[in-house]
C-alpha cells in the first residue's frame, strides 16, 4: 500500500529509447539526491499507452498523481514531438511539466517544442548538475503549487 | 525643292510593284518564319469549330512562305514548303495543336504569341511561338497569315532547367535528412561514450580514494570489488556497444552517399534471371526461415544489374526479417507492363506495416522495432528508394497490419 507521502511524490516518466542514456540519467539523479520513482518508456507509443490506452501491462496513469516527464525526440514508433503535442492538447494532462531531453540542438526543433508547450529543452550531453537542479525546481514547484491536483 | 525628288519618284513608280517589292524585302529578310495558308474552298465561319478544324486539315495548304520558315522546318528553300498541307506542319496528334486552332477560330481568327508543336521534316517535334491572322471575306475564312519563331531550344533548356531544379530539390532534401540523422542518430552513441567515460573516470578516482584512505580492511576489499566487478564492466559495455553502433552508422552513411557518385550502367535486364540469382544467394537464410517463393513470369526492364539486385535483395531480406512467426512465409514476386513501365511487386504474408509508419520506413535509420532481435542498420529501404529514383522509377508500399506487405517497383520497360 502506498503511503500518503508516496502519493504526493512526483513520479518521473522517462521516455528514452537508448538504454545507455536512460542509465546515465538514472545514475545522475541518484547522485543529485533525486530518488523519485522513475518509469521508463522505450518509445512514444508506450507513453501514449500509459496515458490513453485502456489496457496495458504497465502501471497505468493514475489521475491525481504528480508526474514530470523527460521526453526524447527521436524514438521508434511514435516520436517525442507527437507525444508532446498529444499531451499538451489533452486538458487534464497539459499541466504536467515536460522536459525535452534530446541530442539535437536544431533551432527549428527547439522552437517547435517550445511552441507546443514544453517547459524546458535540454540538449544531450547534459550538464547533469544543472539539469538535476532544473528538474528539482520543477518538481518542487509542482508539489508546492499543485492545488488542486491534476484532475481527470 | 530637292527634298521633293524622292517623293516624285515614288509617285512615278508603279504603286503595285512597289508594294510587292516592299513585301518581298520584309518577308525574305525576316528572321521570323512567315507563311500563308490558302484554302481550296473558303470555310463558312458560322460552321461549328470542329467542322472548321476538319476543313482546315483537309483544305489548307501553304501558298506563301519565306526561307526562314523553310529552315525552321528543316528544308533549304521556301519552294520545298510551298504546297504542304496543314497536317504536314501542325499534326493533329501532337498535343495542343487542335486546341490552338480551336482558340484561333473562337477568338475571331486572331491569335497572338501562342505556343504550338509541329513536326520538322525529319519528324522531330519542334516548339514554335507564333501569331495567326485569318482573312474573312463575305462570312468565309479564305486564308491565314502567320508568323512564328523556333523556341525549341529554349523549351529544351526549360525542361532541362526544371529537371535540374527537381534534382536539386531532391539533393537538398537528402542533405536535410542527412543533417537530421547526424544530429540525432550519430550523437546518440557519442553521448553514451562521453557519459560513461566520465563514469569510468569517476570510478577510477573512487578506487584511488578508497586505496588511499584507511578504512577497515573488509570494507575496503568489498568496495573495490563492487567498482571493478559491477560498475566498470557496465560502463565499458555501454562504451563498446556505442562505438560499434557509431561504426555501423558511419558505414551505412557512406554506403548511401557513395550510391550517388557511382555511374549507373543501365542494360536490359532479364528479371526472372536476376530475381533467381537473388533467391539463390539468400538460400541459407531463406531455408532457415522456411520461405516459399513464388516467382511469376516477369517483364524485362532497363536498369543497372547490381543496383536492382540490391533492391530485390533488400526487399526479400525485409520480408524474411519481419515475417509472422506464426505462419510459414510466402513471398510472391510478380510483374506486368504498364504503358512504358515495368511494374514489379514483392508481396509477403508477414506482419505488415500500419499506415502511420508507412512513410517513415523510407527514412534513414528508421526501424520498426529497434529492440527486437532483428538485426539491421535501418538503411535497406532508404537505399532501395535511392536506387529506384536514380533509375527514374518509383517504389511504393501497400500494406495492412497483419496482412503482409506489397512493395511495388516501377522501372522503365526494356522497350521504352
Amino acid at each position: 500500500m502506498l503511503t500518503q507521502d508516496n502519493q504526493n511524490e512526483v513520479v518521473i516518466l522517462m521516455a528514452e529509447d537508448d538504454d545507455g542514456h536512460a542509465e546515465l540519467v538514472r545514475m545522475n539523479f541518484i547522485e543529485a539526491g533525486i530518488h523519485n520513482r522513475i518509469l521508463r518508456f522505450h518509445d512514444g507509443q508506450e507513453v501514449l499507452d500509459f496515458f490513453f490506452a485502456e489496457t496495458t501491462g504497465r502501471p497505468a496513469y493514475q489521475p491525481g498523481r504528480h508526474y514530470l516527464m523527460l521526453l526524447d525526440i527521436r524514438m521508434p514508433r511514435v516520436d517525442g514531438v507527437t507525444v508532446l503535442e498529444k499531451i499538451k492538447n489533452t486538458p487534464h494532462l497539459k499541466q504536467m511539466p515536460i522536459i525535452m531531453l534530446t541530442t539535437t540542438d536544431d533551432p527549428q526543433e527547439v522552437e517547435r517544442c517550445h511552441q507546443l508547450g514544453c517547459n524546458v529543452y535540454v540538449t544531450k550531453p547534459v550538464k547533469f548538475k544543472a539539469f538535476a537542479e532544473t528538474l528539482r525546481r520543477l518538481g518542487l514547484f509542482l508539489m508546492v503549487i499543485q492545488v488542486p491536483e491534476l484532475n481527470q | 525643292m530637292r527634298s521633293e525628288e524622292p517623293v516624285r519618284k515614288l509617285q512615278q513608280a508603279d504603286a503595285h510593284s512597289l508594294s510587292e517589292q516592299r513585301y518581298q524585302a520584309f518577308v525574305q529578310n525576316s528572321s521570323e518564319g512567315i507563311w500563308c495558308l490558302e484554302l481550296d474552298a473558303p470555310i463558312d465561319i458560322k460552321a461549328c469549330p470542329e467542322d472548321q478544324i476538319n476543313r482546315l486539315y483537309l483544305d489548307a495548304y501553304v501558298i506563301e512562305c519565306n526561307d526562314a520558315l523553310a529552315r525552321m522546318l528543316g528544308f533549304e528553300h521556301r519552294e520545298q514548303v510551298m504546297g504542304l498541307r496543314m497536317g504536314d506542319l501542325m499534326p493533329r496528334l501532337s498535343s495542343g495543336n487542335v486546341d490552338l486552332l480551336q482558340e484561333f477560330i473562337c477568338s475571331g481568327y486572331r491569335i497572338i504569341e501562342r505556343e504550338s508543336r509541329e513536326l520538322s521534316r525529319d519528324a522531330q517535334v519542334m516548339v514554335f511561338m507564333g501569331s495567326l491572322t485569318g482573312v474573312v471575306q463575305d462570312g468565309s475564312l479564305c486564308r491565314i497569315w502567320g508568323v512564328k519563331r523556333d523556341i525549341t531550344k529554349e523549351k529544351q533548356a526549360d525542361t532541362l532547367r526544371e529537371a535540374l531544379l527537381a534534382s536539386l530539390k531532391e539533393k537538398t532534401h537528402e542533405m536535410e535528412s542527412l543533417l537530421y540523422v547526424t544530429s540525432h542518430d550519430l550523437r546518440t552513441p557519442l553521448v553514451n561514450i562521453q557519459g560513461f567515460s566520465q563514469r569510468v573516470e569517476k570510478a577510477c578516482s573512487d578506487l584511488i580514494h578508497i586505496l588511499e584512505g584507511e578504512p577497515g580492511p573488509d570494507c575496503l576489499r568489498e568496495k573495490i570489488l563492487a567498482i571493478a566487478s559491477e560498475q566498470l564492466p557496465v560502463f565499458l559495455y555501454y562504451i563498446t556497444t556505442s562505438i560499434n553502433k557509431m561504426d555501423m552508422l558511419i558505414t551505412a552513411l557512406l554506403r548511401i552517399s557513395r550510391l550517388g557518385r557511382s555511374d549507373l550502367n543501365p542494360v536490359i535486364l532479364n528479371m526472372n534471371k536476376l530475381v533467381g540469382e537473388v533467391i539463390r544467394v539468400m538460400k541459407i537464410q531463406a531455408d532457415e526461415a522456411g520461405v516459399v517463393f513464388h516467382v511469376a513470369k516477369l517483364p524485362r526492364c532497363r536498369g543497372d544489374a547490381s543496383e536492382i539486385n540490391q533492391v530485390f535483395t533488400n526487399l526479400i531480406d525485409n520480408a524474411i526479417k519481419y515475417r509472422n512467426i506464426e505462419k510459414p512465409l510466402i513471398v510472391r514476386i510478380t510483374g506486368e507492363l504498364s504503358r512504358t513501365d515495368a511494374v514489379y511487386c514483392v508481396a509477403d504474408n508477414g506482419c505488415g506495416i500500419s499506415p502511420e509508419h508507412q512513410e517513415k520506413i523510407w527514412t534513414m535509420f528508421y526501424r520498426l522495432n529497434p529492440r527486437s532481435a532483428v538485426a539491421g542498420e535501418g538503411v535497406g529501404l532508404t537505399l532501395a528508394r535511392r536506387i529506384i529514383q536514380r533509375h527514374g522509377g518509383r517504389i511504393w508500399l501497400e500494406s495492412r497490419p497483419g496482412e503482409g506487405c506489397r512493395f511495388f517497383i516501377s522501372l522503365p520497360a526494356a522497350g521504352a
